[in-house]
């Protein structure tokens, strides 16, 4: 009998968001990994950053070894060391560098031995010649010993110490210097005098060489190696690095490819916020154990911070963009396994903050959009992380939707589109700035009330996001191509990008009509992540708060920098406790009231319980209620539209009738952070009334009952009264259980 | 070979169907989620077959394991 050909088990939908090249190109746009200015700019690039930090909490054995996987001659660096390195320290920028050729010295007095324990060398078989008796020719036998190699040193000198005399070294630091060689195989090959002629002879003995450029010999034989000639010690011990450097690559089969390790300005941003300048502690010929722990203090261990220090997102998952975003490519490219950067990429509220921080626009948040997207397309993203947003989109653009030319109107020159956070969370706002819009504005003000979209976007849900732009195209259309008068910064962005509707934000419009002076307080203004970019709008809010009577103070991270208050991108409902610590962040920057000008920021301050309101709230005299709760804010749109529709279009809505019901104590609060609804909690009861299936539980003494609503089942614990239902509790899970 | 639980509760006489009035007992159900199943044994009403989650193992248990699961 013939099998069946078709898929075993599961199989599994896959789609690379953006290939290896790209993800390089992304993470070299931001330059964290960079070396600092001292080690771009050292010829032997010593990562000085890391000798501070060692010889600042005095581990100069530790710091003396950094320096010794370049050069193991300290002494002869701290004394001759040409300074590029505090010349291009950030802090001479202030006060003085670092003095760092002082802690090059204290590593060498302090540091120990730079001896190498002979286990530790690796045996290579193959030998290499170094001809010369300067510096440079030191520099090869130890570049060379290091990497395992047999050395031939010939040369006229009689012992190592040779080279080193001349440069002001005294015989201790000459022998403390040499300890480095020790252990390695370095054979003195003496010779009378170092001709090119006779060293063509010895070839048959190596299998490389390097040649000292001070012997000045031409046309070297295939093998042979030389640099250029220099004068300072630091430099001779770069060309060393780079002679010896060509013949490794030479005797390891590798063609060499001539290229030396630049000295370029170091292209990493030093973030400085409140470094103070300050005076060098200690010098090269004083220095003293606790001096150059004190100068190695100073430095400031250069890094980029731009896009971290604002973001409460980055530091709570300790990352920086871009090591995210190698986390994030990872986590897409997995076909079986945990998706462990799942809850990361959900996180992020896409504000683009960290992006408008970076010095050279290092586009995390486009690449956690791209990663949703592909999430959705290949069936990984998490059901729970949007799902009740979505809902939430859903019941804005239908059951609570209303869209209606101004009462005597047909169409309409404008139309009045306040977001659906503004209608859940202030709805009386909303009704006082329509009546006021309809009295003051000639030619027709029509009201659409729903969502623009943005939810579905932030969960990169395209089709709905269609579906949603597809419903405001068609109002606006039927009022005659309005201009759109938006309430919120984020619709009046995704309707400006995503339709052919022409939006004013309403501050403008009201600062046009005429504004009357309403307070004198000092007030910060949070702008909202849907202002990010946009100055005018920006300017515009100023200018509406300033008229209003407002003494607008300065915040931190105003503007361009603002963080987002913990809403966007549905990180509320995606990863709660982080919206939340984002909330406590953006709402504390300020001494006094801070001002939003969009109603999910104002909503979020509030639960973080900070002195705010919505700039709409100040200008129509309306007092910012305790934010409701997730029930509250449908029923609020539901009223909202109840009232609009009954007194403005004389038409009559009915709210669909909900059991009586009663809370005991902290259950409301309880439901609120579980994400049930009242209208959940009366839909368990109305099946309940129906079956009469449900458990009693004997110690409590109430009535659990359950009912699967969508990709949920529902649990309200309760007991029947007379005339109303008491719940003492809801819970919910995802699971099907049969 | 006994057949695996991954999880068992049982009700201790402590829980009634309130429908047919009859002590729940320890019965076989099972918990799905996103394809994957999970034999389990809960309090069952052995009358109308009515399957009671409690709200310790809703919140714990049963969230862990779907947190996991979407992730995978």
């Amino acid at each position: 009998m013939e099998k069946e050909h078709g898929f075993i088990g599961k199989h599994y939908l896959m789609k690379q968001a953006f290939g290896q090249e790209e993800l390089h190109e992304r993470e070299a746009v931001c330059t964290r990994e960079d070396p600092p200015g001292c080690m771009a700019h050292c010829p032997l690039h010593i990562d000085m950053r890391a000798v501070c930090e060692q010889a600042a909490a005095g581990r100069f054995s530790k710091a003396a070894g950094i320096i010794r996987t370049k050069t193991p001659f300290l002494n002869l660096l701290s004394k001759n060391c040409d300074g590029a390195c505090t010349k291009n320290c950030v802090m001479s920028r202030l006060g003085d560098g670092i003095a760092l050729q002082a802690l090059e010295r204290a590593c060498a007095l302090y540091g120990g031995s730079g001896a190498v324990s002979r286990f530790m060398i690796p045996k290579k078989n193959k030998k290499a010649a170094v001809f010369g008796d300067g510096l440079f020719a030191l520099a090869c036998c130890w570049e060379l010993g290091k990497k395992g190699y047999e050395v031939l040193w010939y040369t006229t000198n009689a012992s190592f110490r040779d080279p080193l005399a001349g440069w002001g070294l005294t015989d201790e630091e000459i022998r403390s210097d040499l300890t480095a060689l020790e252990g390695f195989r370095i054979e003195i090959r003496k010779q009378e005098a170092l001709k090119q002629e006779e060293a063509k002879g010895f070839a048959s003995e190596m299998d490389a060489a390097c040649v000292s450029p001070e012997l000045s010999w031409e046309n070297l034989w295939a093998g042979a190696f030389t640099a250029d000639h220099y004068k300072e010690a630091v430099l001779i011990l770069q060309e060393a690095k780079y002679a010896s450097l060509q013949a490794d690559q030479y005797l390891q089969g590798i063609v060499p490819d001539g290229k030396r390790e630049e000295n370029k300005e170091s292209r990493l941003h030093v973030t400085m916020d409140n470094v103070q300048g300050s005076q060098a502690l200690t010098d090269v010929s004083h220095v003293t154990k606790e001096s150059a722990m004190e100068e190695a203090a100073r430095c400031i261990q250069c890094q980029c911070l731009e896009c971290v220090k604002g973001c409460v997102y980055l530091q709570h998952y300790k990352r920086n963009p871009k090591g995210a975003i190698r986390e994030i490519y990872n986590n897409l490219s997995i076909v079986m396994g945990n998706h462990m950067a799942n809850g990361m990429i959900n996180a992020c509220d896409e504000c683009g903050q960290c992006k408008a921080a970076c010095p050279n626009g290092f586009d995390y948040p486009d690449v956690c959009r791209i990663a949703k997207q592909t999430m959705v397309e290949t069936e990984k993203m998490p059901p729970s992380a949007h799902e009740f947003a979505l809902f939430d989109q859903q019941f804005s653009n239908g059951e609570a939707f209303l869209s209606r030319p101004q009462p005597g109107f047909d169409t309409c020159k404008y139309m009045f589109f306040p977001g659906c956070q503004a209608s859940a969370v202030s709805p009386a706002t909303v009704e006082l700035a329509y009546k006021d819009l309809c009295t003051r504005l000639k030619g027709g003000v029509g009201l659409t009330l729903g969502c623009c979209g943005a939810i579905s976007k932030w969960a990169a849900r395209e089709d709905l996001f269609k579906v949603s732009l597809d419903q405001f195209g068609a109002s606006w259309e039927q009022m005659g191509r309005p201009t759109v008068i938006c309430a919120c910064p984020t619709c009046k962005k995704i309707l400006e990008e995503h339709t052919d509707a022409q939006t004013v934000g309403i501050w403008e419009v009201l600062l046009t009509l005429g504004v009357k002076p309403v307070t004198d307080q000092a007030i910060a203004i949070h702008d909202s992540c849907g202002a990010r970019g946009d100055e005018k709008m920006q300017k515009g809010v100023r200018a509406f708060a300033e008229a209003l009577g407002c003494q607008v103070q300065d915040t931190s991270y105003s503007g361009d920098l603002s963080p987002c208050c913990g809403y966007g991108g549905l990180v509320k409902y995606a990863n709660p406790e982080v919206s939340k610590k984002k909330a406590a962040f953006a709402s504390g920057r300020a001494d006094c009231r801070i001002l939003t000008y969009c109603m999910a920021c104002r909503d979020q301050f509030t639960r973080a319980g900070a002195d705010t309101c919505h700039i709409l709230e100040l200008a129509y005299g309306v007092k910012p209620m305790p934010t409701p709760d997730i029930s509250g804010r449908r029923i609020n749109r539901l009223k909202l539209k109840q009232r609009l529709l009954s007194e403005l279009w004389k038409e009559e809505f009915k709210m669909e009738t909900m059991l009586p019901v009663t809370y005991a104590e902290g259950v409301e609060a309880l439901m609120d952070e579980r994400m049930i609804l009242k209208s959940d909690v009366d839909a368990v009861l109305k099946a309940y009334e129906t079956s009469k299936e449900a458990v009693f539980d004997q110690e409590n003494g109430w009535l659990v009952a359950n009912a699967r609503l969508g990709n949920v089942t529902f649990w309200v614990k309760f007991m029947e009264g007379e005339e109303t239902y008491t719940v003492f509790g809801a819970y919910s899970h995802r699971m099907t259980v049969e | 070979m006994a057949e695996k639980n991954y999880y068992t509760i049982d009700p201790m006489g402590k829980l009634t169907c309130a429908k047919c009035r009859i002590p729940l007992e320890k019965g076989k159900a099972t918990f799905g989620y996103l394809g994957n199943a999970f034999p389990v044994e809960l309090p069952v009403c052995p009358q109308c077959g009515y399957i009671y989650v409690p709200e310790d193992l809703a919140l714990g248990k049963v969230l862990t394991v779907e947190r996991s699961l979407e992730d995978k």
